[in-house]
């Protein structure tokens, strides 16, 4: 806005053209015969009425018309509008199973209304900017490269769909700051080492309701965010279930339960009945008050229209509860998908259900093949060990024999522990290595060892939880070098003592170190006093468990939307058809080691597996969102990108639409007509 | 009045006659459409029956008649005393006047130059049909210096009398006219040449001249400038008689109100006239003086 004195300025010009007007033109003077005719010709255009004469003087009116704009240009007119600052954009949209949420304030998901926003943004667009699409769940997705199109940009942002994936922006900002910010070529030696591409500013919008995992990383560069939070203000009641799992019967004494975790992401407390389907049959309910959402001091103040600050400090409210299955386990032939339900309605439906599958228990079959080894035989053998499997044992001749072959190439074994041995060829099952290495050249021993303390042992494996190694002493070993991909369990201060690493599809654990020495003398001395330890049985326990749990029982694992499924059937089959819950079918071509891999994984819900053609069902998975961060359908009020954090525009910006661009070109515009005028009438 | 623009002016040193412009108007003779008595014998018939070999009429005889012309073969036949009458052939009074207002002084020629070229040619025919020419300025001057002048042989009379006119006139129209009227009495044929550019109107002028029972012709001299103004910009128009000054922003739109103007003027003079008696002529000093003569005027009536 302009200082008063420059107003004033500006005020004196039209007065000044007036008085312009009134003041005498200098004229030529020209001799004529007479000015009679003239006079007379002038008689009606030579008024004295000044009223008359501005009446007809069409140029002092156009040039009063150019200053008027001049000075509305001035005032920079301008309504309110999307502030769209810069040539590029970035469009960020979030497409995650939150986005299905209906919460916004005309009741269409969350992501029809960032998609009614993003299209208003392209409608403000300059011609000449140009803009691209990104959208993102777990996975992200480029819909549409920079374009100036803007039909084009639109179309693209009407076929993003909703996903029931979580929300993962990391990858999508990587790809995003990378079209901002290109690289350099690596080579900077080189004399033709040149920028792959100019860096180009670009402003991008990330439309999320902000339940995003956390970004560790984030280098803007020429980048900057803006972040558009969709979704209701005061956080919607939504309650849902974050976690639905079926126990371990080692861990409950043989009882098998479900546990479900509510959440309810309002502030009041809810009251919901919550089902329990085992098949199609309703098997048990229940009617559970899950409590509101905390409300934390920093968010106390807050007013009806803010948005919570944050989300960390005031975390939803929530219930467990569990439902007994054991009676149902014991009598079960076949995989029976389990369904839990919440029976009330709310904003956001894809978490009131989820699914399971309880597969008919089985025993573990486990070989161990060695001479003598009383500390391995005794950890195979406890109480607890004998409810989830069925250990054999044979002597290192047995794998000479034609019946080991048979079973080791059918997959009879779930397991199979060599100690001090190996076979020629590796069965089909994972296996356990005792001072020996599998056939190949994957496995090494690199350098004898002996009297070496344990420097490191990897508990976040499975196998090795709980497993206590630093006491433990051994006497001669080895450094094992794995194959390609396997990971160091336990390291010596020379190396590694233990490693687990793939061989399509399975695993194999091999252990650099003998339990027994087998001395020529035929005294057998233990090698380590590891079986002195408790941590061997855990161990050994967590071998099986983990390694032998092939067909196991109940299916513990649960798939998330998006991600791939590795199917492994009972039986070897060529080909397979898995049904999706809406009832599609898709055939599957065998890939490695009798395994399948099934990508189509987008809907929750239980899958089921079976044999092309068949009508018998091999096994089912199930498939859940599951997901603490999408269930609470709070919206975040800000974006925490890396260690920067990009409030959310709490409404609309209220940016600015400038007229005065239009205004000063219609000034030039009635200034050339002026010109056009004052032309012809002085040449004629 | 600084830096007006001069009028552009043809150079003056040409003949005001040409020898080919004599040749063609020796074959020419001025027609009135009255019959005017003559003062002299001249070469056209007069209403009054005179003295010519022509028979006009008999009458009776009254005491006092001149007897030699008694037809005495009617008397012994009737034994009545007729009378006879012959055609009388007579000059006729051919005036021309001359407007010579400063404002005759534009043009190229000057309105002013071409007045005087058929006044002259005019004046010419005159001569040579034995008629009295007398041409005048319109100065409004009591005395006048104009020469009445009859025969061929005057020619360079009337020739050094049109050079010596200037234009120098400040006096209306009607004045000037008015004064002739009153210096003048003869009967006969009077061409006025004017650009009627005057402010006071030239009806009553006109008027004075309708009174005097005279075949009147007025030949309205306008310069092209006049006609077609070909100006532009702001301008102060300066009036070359009495300073008046117009100031106009030249555009189309003033041009064609301009030219209008100037139609309606013509329209408004030729209608005057017309319903005066006095035959109305309106030509541009672009047009030829021959041409005029020869063309416009045996048209109108004015020779043959």
């Amino acid at each position: 806005m302009l200082p008063w004195y420059q107003w004033l300025i500006l005020g004196l010009v039209p007065p000044l053209i007036l008085s312009l007007y009134f003041l005498k033109l200098r004229r030529v003077p020209l001799e004529v015969p007479s000015t009679y005719l003239w006079t007379k010709t002038v008689e009606d255009m030579h008024v004295n009425s000044i009223w008359q004469r501005l009446r007809k003087n069409l140029l002092l009116w156009l040039q009063l018309l150019v200053v008027l704009m001049l000075m509305l240009a001035c005032l920079r007119p301008g309504c309110e509008g999307e502030k769209l600052a810069g040539d590029r954009f970035i469009f960020l949209i979030d497409k995650s199973a939150s986005m299905s949420a209906t919460d916004t304030e005309t009741g269409i998901t969350r992501l029809e209304d960032a998609k009614n926003q993003i299209y208003t943004l392209i409608d403000r667009m300059k011609s000449s900017d140009a803009a691209m699409i990104i959208s993102f769940s777990d996975i992200e997705g480029v819909d549409q490269s920079y374009t100036k199109n803007k039909s084009q940009l639109k179309r693209k942002v009407k076929s993003i769909k909703a996903t029931q994936q979580g929300s993962d922006i990391n990858r999508a900002l990587v790809a995003a700051t990378g079209l901002a910010n290109p690289g350099r070529t690596s080579d900077k030696a080189s004399n033709t080492d040149v920028q792959v591409a100019e860096a180009l500013a670009a402003t991008m919008y990330i439309f999320s309701d902000g339940a995003i995992k956390n970004v560790s990383k984030y280098a803007p560069g020429e980048l900057t965010a803006i972040y558009q939070p969709v979704g209701a203000l005061t956080p919607a009641s939504n309650i849902g279930i974050t976690t639905f799992s079926i126990n371990d019967q080692l861990d409950t004494g043989g009882t098998v339960e479900a546990f479900v975790r509510l959440q309810n992401s309002g502030f009041e407390p809810k009251t919901v009945g919550v089902s329990l389907f085992i098949g199609e049959t309703l098997s048990d309910a229940d009617t559970i008050t899950v409590p509101g959402r905390k409300i934390s001091e920093s968010n106390m103040s807050l007013g009806s229209n803010d948005r919570l600050s944050d989300i960390e400090q005031s975390p939803p409210g929530g219930l467990s509860l569990k439902f007994d299955l054991t009676s149902v386990a014991g009598v079960l032939e076949t995989a029976t998908p389990i369904r839990i339900k919440i029976d009330d309605s709310d904003a956001y439906l894809l978490d009131n259900e989820a699914y399971c599958v309880l597969n008919p228990s089985r025993l573990t079959n486990v070989l161990v093949v060695t001479d003598y080894n009383p500390a391995l035989k005794l950890a195979s053998s406890t109480e607890r060990l004998k409810k989830i499997a069925n250990v054999e044992f044979n002597d290192r001749s047995y794998l000479k024999e034609k019946q080991f072959k048979t079973n080791a190439a059918l997959g009879v074994y779930d397991l199979v522990i060599f100690d001090q041995c190996s076979p020629e060829t590796m069965p089909a099952c994972n296996t356990v290595f005792f001072a020996a290495i599998p056939p190949g050249d994957g496995w090494k021993f690199t350098k004898e060892l002996q009297i070496t303390p344990i420097i490191y042992t990897n508990n976040s494996h499975p196998i090795m939880f709980d497993v206590q190694m630093q006491s433990v002493s051994i006497l001669n070993g080895q450094v094992i070098e794995g194959p390609k991909g396997n990971t160091n369990l336990v390291e010596s201060i020379d190396g590694s003592v233990i490693a687990i690493g793939p061989r399509s599809g399975f695993e194999d654990v091999v252990i650099g170190f003998p339990m027994i020495l087998y001395e020529e003398d035929g005294e057998t001395p233990y090698n380590t006093d590891w079986h002195k330890k408790p941590s061997f049985p855990f161990f050994m326990q967590n071998i099986i468990r983990t390694l032998g749990s092939g067909s196991r029982f109940n299916s513990l694992r649960t798939n998330r939307p998006g991600n791939s499924v590795k199917i492994k059937p009972r039986y070897p089959y060529e080909e397979i058809d898995v049904t999706n819950p809406q009832g599609t079918q898709s055939s599957l071509r065998e890939q490695l080691n009798k395994s399948f891999v099934y990508n189509q994984t987008d809907e929750a819900g239980i899958y089921s597996v079976a044999e092309k053609g068949s009508a018998e069902i091999d096994q089912l998975f199930a498939v859940n969102l599951l997901d603490r961060l999408e269930s609470d359908i709070a919206v975040r009020d800000e974006l925490k990108l890396g260690y920067e954090a990009i409030k959310g525009n709490a409404t609309r910006e209220p940016a600015r639409r400038d007229f005065w661009i239009i205004l000063a070109f219609l000034a030039l515009g009635v200034l050339t007509l002026e010109w056009i005028i004052y032309n012809r009438r002085v040449f004629i | 009045m600084a830096n007006v623009a001069p009028p552009k002016n043809k150079p003056q040193n040409e003949p005001l006659l040409s020898p080919a412009l004599l040749a063609q108007l020796e074959r020419m003779e001025l027609v009135s459409r009255k019959i005017f008595r003559g003062r002299m014998k001249g070469e056209r018939r007069s209403k009054r029956k005179g003295q010519s070999v022509e028979f006009a009429d008999f009458r009776n005889y009254v005491a006092g008649d001149d007897l030699r012309f008694i037809d005495w073969n009617m008397y012994a036949r009737l034994d009545k005393l007729f009378l006879k009458l012959f055609m009388e052939e007579e000059d006729l009074h051919f005036y021309t006047l001359i407007d010579v207002s400063p404002s005759m002084q534009f043009g190229s020629p000057t309105k002013f130059q071409y007045a005087k070229q058929l006044a002259g040619a005019l004046g010419y025919i005159g001569l040579c049909r034995a008629d009295r020419v007398k041409i005048e300025a319109l100065d409004g001057s009591r005395n006048s210096n104009a020469p009445t002048l009859r025969g061929r042989s005057s020619l360079w009379q009337l020739v050094d009398h049109l050079e010596r006119m200037e234009s120098r006139s400040t006096v209306t129209m009607t004045e000037a006219v008015k004064a002739f009227c009153l210096r003048n009495t003869g009967k006969g044929i009077l061409v006025l040449i004017t650009d009627l550019m005057d402010k006071s109107g030239y009806e009553e002028a006109l008027k004075y001249l309708v009174a005097r029972d005279l075949d009147i012709y007025l030949i309205h001299v306008l310069s092209q400038e006049e006609i077609d103004p070909d100006i532009n910009g702001d301008l102060k128009l300066v009036d070359c008689e009495d300073q008046d000054i117009a100031e106009v922003s030249v555009s189309q739109r003033l041009i064609d109100r301009y030219k209008q103007t100037l139609a309606t003027f013509i329209e408004q003079a030729r209608d005057f006239s017309s319903r005066r008696g006095i035959v109305y002529t309106m030509t541009s000093t672009e047009r030829s003086v021959d041409r005029l003569v020869s063309r416009y005027l045996r048209q109108r009536g004015l020779v043959r």
